[in-house]
């Protein structure tokens, strides 16, 4: 990142380029993100080649794209575009249908509304009592994480988990966390 | 969160406590999650060095981009260059028709990429709210861009009232979002009688052609569009113009 620029917000980079066209301010922009889509994909193509070329065709887009849409938030608007891509890649590299997307999307649906659990929301008395409902893995795990504000790794050698279990504990007691304090609310409300 | 941070959380460079509020910001960004994954498939256990080292060639490619030379620089040859480049033009000339027959090709692929513009959504909302219908649902997805969502949740929106207009539209231009130009067209040449979204429907299924190298067929609804007043009179005539001799050259 050239120092010229990092005083910059990812909104004034977006608007420079889109007043002059000069792909520095959008290579300036996207460098900020590099190791973010370069490991995205990865991810999805399993080939460090194949994801070096991704990001430099991802590149691509951005500079096509940014000219004629109107970007809220860069890094939400760059994570869609990404995948869109990878997505496309991915299908053409398997020779998938395009049928499979809707799989797909329905576990990035699953990401959106974990987004909607807050944390502040850790006092409340709802939340406690939906805590209390949750089995003993998921529990101890968010308990763990969340209050005494451990890593996935030593929450893992605490409990015993391995790490995947450790993780996949935290979503899913994150996602009916969310789900008991919506039909507590319901009883109270 | 920067590059530096995430080079620090996958090289074990951060205490317990900034590790636990790096994975928390995880959680809630569902890009850094998944990035994360992704590199830490490609290693297990980075050392500084080899993550700098990646991003550096990353990086590199992006820069690279950024400094390409402008076309039509002046390059000047040595007098034995001559004869290659001689060559080149012969060989150049004796493939010219298979080269003319690509560059159409790619024409219209640049035409269509030059001109389709997503339509805004007329009833787009605020973001974020919870318990959306389904609609608002399909509407979020097309304005995120995310037409492969877009395309899932307007299927679902038609099959339930297959007569509804705007979705039927929406999920044809979610179609051409998604490269899948026969789709588009499938669903936009039922809906061409429509006063409702007329214009836009016959210049979205003129792209879909175009995008479908169907050109005859998008002819007839750009000429449509430039002789009458509205929003895409003036690009309608522009790709006419274009498109003018690779018309004539196919009939």
């Amino acid at each position: 990142m050239s120092i010229k620029y990092t005083k910059h917000t990812d909104a004034e980079l977006v608007e420079l380029y889109q007043k002059d066209g000069n792909t520095i301010y959008a290579g300036e922009l996207y460098k900020r993100y590099s190791l973010l889509v370069y490991g995205l994909s990865y991810k999805y193509l399993k080939h460090e080649e194949d994801a070096k070329d991704a990001v430099t065709e991802i590149f691509e887009l951005i500079l096509a794209k940014l000219k004629t849409h109107e970007v809220g938030f860069f890094k939400s608007w760059l994570f869609m575009v990404s995948k869109n891509h990878l997505i496309r890649k991915q299908a053409k590299n398997n020779s998938l249908e395009i049928i499979e997307i809707e799989n797909i999307s329905e576990k990035f649906m699953e990401n959106e509304e974990d987004l909607s659990l807050n944390i502040r929301e850790h006092e409340s008395a709802l939340l406690q009592e939906a805590l209390s409902n949750l089995n003993d893995e998921q529990r101890t795990c968010i308990e763990l994480f969340y209050y005494q504000q451990k890593p996935y790794q030593e929450v893992a050698s605490m409990t015993g988990y391995d790490l995947n279990k450790v993780k996949s504990a935290i979503q899913n007691g994150k996602r009916n966390l969310k789900l008991l304090m919506e039909e507590k609310k319901q009883q109270h409300g | 969160m920067d590059n530096e941070q995430i080079k620090k959380y996958l090289t074990n460079k951060l205490t317990a406590q900034e590790r636990n509020a790096f994975e928390q910001e995880m959680e809630n960004d569902p890009f850094l999650m998944e990035a994360i994954e992704g590199l830490s498939m490609v290693n297990g256990e980075w050392s500084m060095d080899a993550i700098n080292k990646v991003e550096e060639e990353v990086n590199s490619t992006i820069d690279m981009k950024v400094h390409e030379p402008k076309k039509g620089k002046v390059i000047s040859l040595s007098f034995f260059r001559y004869a290659a480049a001689a060559c080149i033009i012969g060989l150049l000339g004796f493939a010219s028709f298979k080269l003319f027959f690509v560059s159409k090709q790619l024409n219209e692929e640049a035409i269509y990429a030059s001109y389709f513009k997503p339509l805004t959504n007329p009833d787009a909302t605020v973001r974020g709210e919870n318990g959306l219908t389904a609609e608002s649902q399909a509407i979020q997805a097309y304005e995120k861009e995310d037409y492969f969502e877009a395309v899932n949740a307007y299927q679902k929106l038609v099959s339930n009232n297959p007569d509804n207009v705007k979705n039927n539209l929406f999920l044809g231009i979610s179609f051409l979002g998604t490269n899948q130009p026969k789709k588009a067209i499938e669903v936009l040449s039922k809906l061409t009688q429509s006063e409702a979204f007329h214009f836009d429907i016959k210049w979205y299924l003129a792209l879909a052609y175009i995008k479908n190298k169907e050109l005859q067929q998008a002819q007839l609804l750009l000429t449509n569009l430039a002789e009458q007043e509205n929003y895409y009179k003036n690009d309608a005539q522009e790709i006419l113009d274009k498109l003018d001799g690779k018309i004539a050259s196919k009939e």
